[in-house]
C-alpha cells in the first residue's frame, strides 16, 4: 500500500524520530512505512492520520491490486 | 498492567535470578563431590541476574527512556517481526526434527530417534491445542 508519509513529514518539517515518538512506534517503523516495506495497522494508520490532521485517505493510498 | 509495572516485575526477578544464582554457588562449596554444575550454573544465573538489574533500574527513575523501551518493545513492527521469526523457526526446527529421526533410524540409533520424534509430536500437539484456544477466542 502506497502512503504519503513522507511528502505529509516533509511539509510539516518533522522528523522521522519526531513522528515515531509521537505516534508510537520506532524510527525503523516510520521508515519501513515510507520506503513501502511494512504496511502499518488500521489502528497506526489512523494515529498517523490525525497526527497530520488529514483524513486517512490523503495518508493511505489503497488500490484494488492491493487486495 | 502499566509498563512501569513490568519493568518492576522484571527487576524484582532479576534479583530473585541473582540472589538464587548466589546460594547456589555459597550451596557448592558444602556439597562433596559437586561437579562444578551448580557453581557453574549459580554464576551464569547470577550474572544473568546483575546484568538485567544493570538493565532494567535505570528504566524506573528516567521517564523518557522508559517511554523509549516501551515503544521499541510494542512497536507494531517488531512484534511482527518476533513473531514471523517464531512462526518460521518451528517450521525449521520441526523439519529438521524428522530429518534427524529418519536418519537416526537409519543408522540403527532407534531410541535416540524415538525420543526425538516423541518431542516433536508433543510439540505439534501443544501447537494444535494452542491454535485451537486462539481460534475460539479470536
Amino acid at each position: 500500500m502506497d502512503n504519503r508519509i513522507r511528502a505529509l513529514r516533509k511539509e510539516a518539517g518533522v522528523t522521522q524520530d519526531e513522528l515515531a515518538g509521537a505516534v508510537g512506534v520506532t524510527r525503523q517503523t516510520i521508515l519501513s512505512l515510507e520506503n513501502g516495506k511494512y504496511n502499518a495497522s488500521l489502528q497506526l494508520a489512523f494515529r498517523i492520520a490525525r497526527y497530520f490532521d488529514k483524513p486517512i485517505e490523503e495518508v493511505f493510498l489503497y488500490r484494488e491490486e492491493d487486495i | 498492567m502499566t509498563f512501569k509495572k513490568k519493568i518492576k516485575l522484571r527487576v524484582g526477578l532479576a534479583v530473585g535470578y541473582a540472589v538464587l544464582g548466589a546460594l547456589m554457588i555459597v550451596l557448592s562449596f558444602f556439597i562433596a563431590d559437586e561437579d562444578a554444575y551448580l557453581s557453574s550454573f549459580g554464576l551464569i544465573l547470577a550474572v544473568m541476574g546483575l546484568v538485567r538489574c544493570k538493565q532494567y533500574l535505570p528504566l524506573l527513575t528516567d521517564q523518557e527512556r522508559l517511554r523509549r523501551r516501551e515503544i521499541a518493545e510494542t512497536d507494531e513492527r517488531s512484534v511482527m517481526i518476533v513473531n514471523r521469526a517464531r512462526s518460521l523457526t518451528l517450521t525449521v526446527f520441526t523439519t529438521l526434527c524428522c530429518l534427524t529421526v529418519t536418519a537416526l533410524s537409519v543408522l540403527g540409533l532407534r531410541e535416540i530417534a524415538l525420543t526425538l520424534a516423541a518431542a516433536v509430536f508433543v510439540l505439534t500437539v501443544i501447537y494444535l491445542i494452542l491454535y485451537g484456544i486462539l481460534s475460539k477466542r479470536y
